[in-house]
């Protein structure tokens, strides 16, 4: 390994260095040494990578070979840190991997480069580190997979919803997973029906090879979890900017270890991807928003004269994470939700709404503090919301003109009650036209 | 230093300034705003900001007010905040509009407690601040007032829909408060002469048209009786259609409905119900306290006397209380961001458990299968962590996780059941309130 290492970057370097000295801890278990050296050597890359790793082991050997200069090169970056990943996984597991095409790999990340961009390469490269998710993800959706996670600026529900629906449209009732079939990186690149790898098994061994390399807690043990804050200081490669989920575990694994020192705890932390897992199933803005999706198609089937929501439309199409484009705007932004008129006049184009939704805790804001937040997301859903459009989904492919824009906030505890609340809104909608700030 | 906060605004009563002025845009900001900044400089006295913020908090200075502007200068104009922490503290928002011709100056001012307000000498220096802005810059509408009187007379809708108001504004005397500045079109709607002759404290023309209006010589007292009868006799003066005993019952309601009410709360859970007070609208505040004065929680029953608790079950004691440990640090990890105190597991984190899943809606917000797969096993172990580590229990692990119990003296406690029975709506949440079943677990501890 150690030659190897003189070719990495430096901050893998490190990464192996802190693995082998784990490995050399004498009272650590066969077990253990593989959770202790899996964030070192991963940088918290989610154990999902089992489906991208066993697409390189033909790379793994390239690498092995030295050969890292060039694969750094070839490869795309999450190519190569799933290389790298595999190289010091794939032994310790026992994982069953199959010969695999470094070629196919190749091909994705040129397919990928081409597509995006080296920067989107990059990007994608940070999503797949930052999650578990977004790792499995892409591991089961190949390229597809890939480019939904990059216009979906890293957001898997998103990208997810996006990739589902296109494919729904393009190929009737097919799932992500088909996706897989194709390219590298797959899933399916494990299958093989004749040795009696079928998708079933082969899906049921790489869940129990995750179960069993990655208990949901570090170990009890202080300097154990000192060692590994040292790497949780700096945010690993790839969390994505401004990722708070992130800092909030840094912050919960500093107080366990606080605890385990003073020796008021004995159990360790949760694992990252656990602690993930928990707070993914209970994030709030995805709530709000599958509520307010919810309230909006009842508002559509109502008459017209008792609708509360969709009183411009007669026949209102509603759909969910619309991915759009501003014509000279870069990017690619995801509208919670597009209603396009289905019945439009005769000779007219159809009206259009979106709706931007917002579960922001607003109580703790001080007064300025509340009337900017206002007044930024307002200005933002009018940017990217707003206007003329370019809708990307295959199925409603058009540029449209976006009548209205409605920033819906959720209502409740989350929202002050000064008087003057309304009045605020009131200057939002004069100050950024087009705009309406409601609560909910 | 902590500033002045929106929830702030639920614990004590506030004075409150809107204003809703204009300035030339073809004048440059800072001499545009100097007049604005000289006017609080000279009279807000004993209130006077003493931070500027922008992105950042800085001294206050005029210094440090442009670079504040500056740093929130968006498309549409700049919003800053100037603030003073405490003894009294201020929140003042300054709110420009520069896409407009003329350009928006809006401020919204909050001082807290209204109290501070009872000296006639700093009213009278508000109401001359007032009058120097309204006199530098036209006003369409301005009002100062205790924020709770506001609330309860529906400012700024006043009973019209969001959209109506959105599309009118004040185009009319819909109140009169405390301080109320009318522009012309107001005016107008009234007639110049009949709004000059208001009977009030102070009645007074400014420069541009508009016509500052003060009804009473102290804003904090607004619930006085000579103070409510001045507010009723200028509306009616104002808005000749509406009867004047009328318009003073509704004035005495709101007297009542903001009458102090003294808390009596279920001993067991009056810590939680003290918070849940803290989240409604300080006009909402007494009527919130008498409900939670006649809310009783009932009575526990997730229990076993200890000589029927059913024995354990389970192979390996070990493994199922690790697993609880484990289940249990998913609260943590739940909650640790809102709520620090879940580390600690004493009853006071219940207790901010507690308040917590209500103040989020929990049950109600996240789907169901989520919240009975993932958060009921969490709630039921963390509780019964508690009740082991604060009241010496001791697990007695069962197979099915409803069946697990804690031994607490001569009970046994069904904490998976309890949590069950929590999360189901927002009001269980109150009802089987964890805070209940520890001080009942802790009463018969033995």
């Amino acid at each position: 390994m150690s030659t190897q290492r003189l070719h990495l970057p430096p901050a893998y370097q490190h990464a192996l260095d802190e693995v082998e000295r784990a490995q050399m801890r004498a009272h650590y278990s066969a077990g253990n040494t593989a959770l202790g050296s899996f964030d070192q050597l991963t940088f918290g890359v989610p154990l999902g990578f089992y489906h991208l790793a066993a697409g390189t082991a033909h790379g793994v050997q390239v690498l092995r070979q030295g050969q890292y200069e060039q694969a750094t090169r070839s490869l795309a970056p999450a190519a190569l840190l799933v290389a790298v990943y595999a190289g010091g996984k794939g032994a310790r597991v026992r994982l069953p991997v199959p010969e695999l095409r470094l070629e196919a790999l190749q091909q994705m990340a040129w397919q990928l480069a081409e597509r995006l961009g080296g920067e989107g390469l990059g990007a994608v490269a940070r999503y797949v580190r930052a999650s578990r998710e977004s790792a499995v993800f892409v591991g089961a959706g190949g390229e597809p997979a890939a480019v939904a996670l990059y216009e979906a600026r890293g957001s898997v529900p998103k990208a997810q919803a996006w990739l589902s629906k296109a494919q729904g449209e393009r190929t009737g009732a097919a799932g992500q997973r088909t996706a897989a079939g194709k390219g590298l990186g797959g899933l399916s690149s494990l299958v093989d029906e004749v040795t009696g790898h079928t998708r079933e098994v082969v899906e049921a061994k790489l869940r129990q090879a995750e179960l069993e390399a990655l208990g949901p807690r570090l170990p009890g043990d202080a300097a154990l979890i000192k060692r590994l804050n040292t790497t949780l200081d700096t945010p690993p490669p790839g969390v994505p900017e401004g990722y708070t989920l992130w800092s909030e575990y840094v912050t919960y694994r500093q107080r366990r270890l606080a605890e385990l020192e003073q020796g008021r705890a004995v159990e360790g932390p949760l694992r990252w991807e656990a602690y993930e897992r928990m707070r993914g199933a209970f994030a709030r803005g995805l709530a709000f928003e599958r509520v307010m999706v919810a309230l909006l198609r009842a508002d559509a089937v109502l008459p017209l004269a008792q609708r509360q929501w969709l009183q411009g439309f007669s026949q209102p199409r509603i759909e969910t994470h619309v991915g759009v484009s501003k014509p000279g705007v870069p990017g690619i932004r995801f509208a919670d939700v597009l209603i396009i008129e289905e019945l439009p006049p005769a000779g007219q184009p159809p009206r259009v709404e979106t709706f931007s939704f917002k579960s922001r805790n607003l109580a703790p804001f001080d007064g300025d503090a509340l009337t900017e937040q206002l007044k930024m997301d307002a200005s933002a859903a009018q940017d990217y919301y707003g206007g003329p459009v370019d809708i990307l989904r295959p199925s409603l492919k058009r540029r449209v003109q976006v009548q209205r824009v409605r920033l819906v906030y959720e209502g409740g505890a989350l929202m002050p009650e000064p008087s003057r609340l309304k009045a605020s809104m009131n200057r939002v909608k004069k100050d950024i036209k087009g705009v309406e700030v409601l609560f909910q | 230093m902590k500033l002045l906060r929106m929830r702030d605004l639920n614990l004590e009563d506030t004075l409150a300034l809107s204003f809703e002025g204009t300035f030339d845009p073809d004048i440059e900001l800072e001499p545009a705003l100097e007049p604005f900044l000289q006017a609080l400089e000279e009279y807000a006295g004993e209130w006077m900001p003493n931070i500027a913020k922008g992105k950042r908090r800085r001294n206050y200075s005029r210094a440090a007010v442009w670079k504040a502007l500056e740093e929130r200068r968006a498309e549409w104009g700049s919003v800053i905040g100037l603030h003073r922490p405490t003894g009294p503290a201020v929140s003042l928002t300054l709110d420009l509009g520069l896409i407009h011709s003329p350009c928006a100056l809006r401020v919204d001012l909050d001082v807290q407690p209204l109290t501070f307000f009872t000296d006639e000498e700093r009213c009278r220096r508000l109401v001359e601040l007032v009058r120097a802005w309204a006199t530098h810059y036209p006003v369409s509408y301005a009002s100062a007032s205790s924020e709770a009187d506001l609330q309860l007379a529906d400012y700024p809708t006043f009973g019209r829909d969001d959209e109506t108001f959105y599309q009118n504004g004040f185009d009319k005397v819909y109140e009169v408060f405390w301080l109320n500045v009318f522009g012309p079109e107001v005016v107008k709607t009234v007639g110049r002469e009949r709004m000059l002759s208001t009977p009030a404290h102070r009645v007074e023309e400014l420069p541009n048209g508009s016509v500052l209006l003060v009804t009473w010589p102290t804003a904090a007292d607004f619930t006085r009786e000579e103070a409510r009868q001045a507010q009723a006799r200028a509306l009616v003066h104002l808005r000749p259609e509406l009867d004047f005993h009328t318009v003073l019952r509704t004035l005495h309601e709101r007297n009542a409905t903001l009458a102090p009410v003294e808390p009596r709360f279920h001993p067991d859970v009056a810590p939680l119900l003290s918070r849940l007070v803290d989240t409604v609208a300080i006009s909402k505040r007494q009527r919130r306290i008498a409900e939670l004065n006649a809310y009783q929680p009932p009575e526990p029953d997730e229990w076993l006397p200890a000589n029927a608790a059913l024995p354990s079950d389970v192979p390996d004691t070990q493994a199922a209380l690790e697993h609880y440990s484990l289940l249990a640090e998913y609260l943590v990890a739940l909650l640790h961001t809102e709520v620090p105190s879940v580390f600690e597991q004493t009853p006071e984190s219940l207790t901010d458990v507690d308040y917590q899943f209500w103040h989020d809606r929990f049950p109600e917000i996240f789907e169901r299968h989520n919240v009975d797969a993932r958060a009921v096993p969490a709630v039921g172990a963390y509780l019964g962590q508690v009740l082991v580590r604060r009241l010496g229990g001791q697990w007695i692990p069962r197979k099915k996780l409803e069946e697990v119990q804690v031994r607490v003296g001569q009970r046994v406690w069904l904490p998976f059941l309890r949590a069950y029975k929590y999360m189901r709506t927002r009001q269980s949440l109150l009802d089987c309130s964890l805070s209940q079943l520890y001080r009942e677990a802790e009463r018969h501890r033995g």
